[in-house]
């Protein structure tokens, strides 16, 4: 169609040129000029024609265009409330899954903190405890400190002063006991003295009673020889015989008696000996194994001192991270927040969607699609416009932004 | 035990050399009792150079001999001993009672 009316507009300026051509140029003849014009004219003509047949068809192909367009409408609000619906559904399901998230953030959150606040005790607990303990351990330090049992608490120092007491002691009355013996001995030097000078009275004495038997001896003797006039005297002389025997018998036993005396008080020594004799070196290794322990005593109180002075700082550096990790957990409010404006801005997205869809095109004259589809998009306009001023405050999720408390 | 004494002007000395024990028991004191009973004399002087052992029974020798010395205003002094004896004299708590050189 375009190609024919391009054809026959070129046949028209082409009579047209060459008509005007000829009249200037003069030579050429009437009749190929008149000619020519009426081709041009018959061009023309054939022009028009096709021109008008042109527009008829145009005028059956808008109505079937019109058609189209009607169907392509309904499609295209069809398509919209399947999204409106679709996008419901899924907004709704998003806000579901939101608030079960916020939910979970709040449970698992909450549980944190208290298992840190927990765990702070703990620690702070454990502290505290190795604080006591070590505390018992060096009250020796301050006697008015007792344990819990309302008993005097028994410290090592204290153990190893009874220990050098009671050693202290123990080599005291050692030394006593055994100058305690040697007096005894020395007593018992001068009993065996004195037993001496007995033993040599005794020796007088037997001599005397040997003298005296002698002399009874002699004085029978005597008596005999004066006959019967001796004989009285001769019974004297016997019964001082008798005598000097029976003081010989005495001294002998007295002798013997004194011989027992002397086993005993030698006996009597030998016991001393054993008691007196006693070897002071056990108080030398006491003493050396009291100072020993005294020594490990005051390591283990230096080494307890070093482990409680780290465990404090543990124990303060544990409670300063915990403390933090509260703090830091205090992000879940953010977090929640930013999850209710996350779902007031689906809410508003929906209302966008379900606004468009309910736009109420009837009352407008169908046949002015122009204006009809300018004010659904007018009015879509006005909708998005509107929800733009829903409060929903803006949050800058910058992580810079979020203000722990 | 052997125990020798001497005499310088008013100091006396006794030296004691081996084992300080029991069994020197009658030496020592007839020793010490002789050399008080000479007179004039105010200080005493145990050498315990000698001595190489010595147990309880010499200390309770040497408290008596003080306790007489004392009576008689006669100071003791326990010298030259050897390390372990000087122990045993410091843990007998001897410094306080005798004059240890």
């Amino acid at each position: 169609m375009r190609l024919r009316q391009l054809i026959l507009s070129l046949l028209i300026v082409l009579a047209v040129l060459a008509g005007l051509y000829l009249s200037s140029t003069a030579s050429a003849s009437l009749t190929l000029k008149h000619y020519l014009i009426v081709v041009a004219g018959f061009a023309a003509l054939m022009l028009l024609q096709s021109r008008q047949s042109a527009s008829e068809a145009e005028e059956i192909r808008s109505e079937s265009t019109d058609q189209q367009l009607d169907s392509l409408e309904r499609d295209f609000d069809a398509l919209l409330n399947i999204l409106n619906e679709e996008f419901s559904a899924q907004i709704q399901s998003t806000q579901n899954e939101l608030d079960q998230l916020r939910a979970m953030l709040n449970d698992a959150i909450q549980k944190l903190i208290g298992s840190f606040t927990g765990m702070e005790s703990t620690t702070r607990h454990q502290h505290d405890l190795v604080i006591q303990l070590t505390s018992q351990q060096a009250s020796g330090h301050d006697p008015n400190v007792t344990n819990h049992g309302g008993q005097e608490s028994i410290t090592f120092e204290d153990f190893l002063q009874d220990t050098t007491q009671t050693l202290n002691m123990f080599v005291d009355n050692t030394i006593d006991s055994s100058k305690l013996g040697m007096e005894l001995v020395t007593k018992m030097d001068e009993i065996n003295l004195e037993m001496d000078k007995i033993r040599k009275i005794l020796n007088e004495v037997e001599g005397i009673a040997s003298q005296t038997n002698l002399l009874a001896l002699n004085a029978a003797i005597e008596a005999a020889r004066a006959g019967e006039a001796g004989r009285g005297f001769a019974v004297v002389a016997d019964e001082v015989r008798k005598l000097s025997l029976r003081s010989s018998e005495f001294s002998n036993e007295i002798r013997s008696h004194m011989g027992d005396v002397t086993d005993s008080v030698s006996k009597a020594e030998d016991v001393i000996h054993k008691i007196s004799s006693k070897d002071m070196n056990f108080a030398l290794q006491s003493k050396q194994r009291v100072g020993d322990m005294v020594a490990r005593v005051q390591d283990i109180n230096a080494t307890m001192k070093t482990v409680v002075q780290e465990l404090a700082i543990a124990t303060d550096k544990v409670e300063h991270d915990v403390h933090t990790a509260v703090t830091s957990m205090q992000f879940q409010d953010l977090a929640s927040q930013l999850i209710t404006h996350s779902m007031s801005r689906q809410q508003a997205l929906q209302q966008i969607l379900s606004g468009i869809v309910a736009i109420d095109t009837a009352h407008l004259d169908q046949q002015n699609r122009a204006a009809h589809w300018h004010y659904k998009l007018e009015e879509a306009r006005a909708l998005i416009e509107r929800t733009r001023h829903n409060p929903v405050k803006q949050v800058n999720v910058d992580a810079g932004d979020i203000e722990l408390f | 035990m052997q125990i020798t004494s001497r005499t310088l002007n008013n100091e006396a000395t006794l030296s004691l050399a081996g084992r300080f024990d029991f069994n020197t028991h009658r030496d020592f004191r007839n020793t010490y009792e002789a050399v008080l009973k000479t007179g004039g004399i105010n200080k005493l002087t145990i050498d315990l150079g000698g001595v190489d052992y010595l147990d309880s029974s010499a200390l309770g020798m040497l408290l008596l001999l003080n306790e007489k010395a004392g009576a008689a205003n006669i100071k003791i002094v326990l010298a030259n001993g050897q390390p372990n004896v000087r122990q045993i004299l410091e843990i007998a708590n001897f410094h306080k009672l005798f004059n240890i050189s």
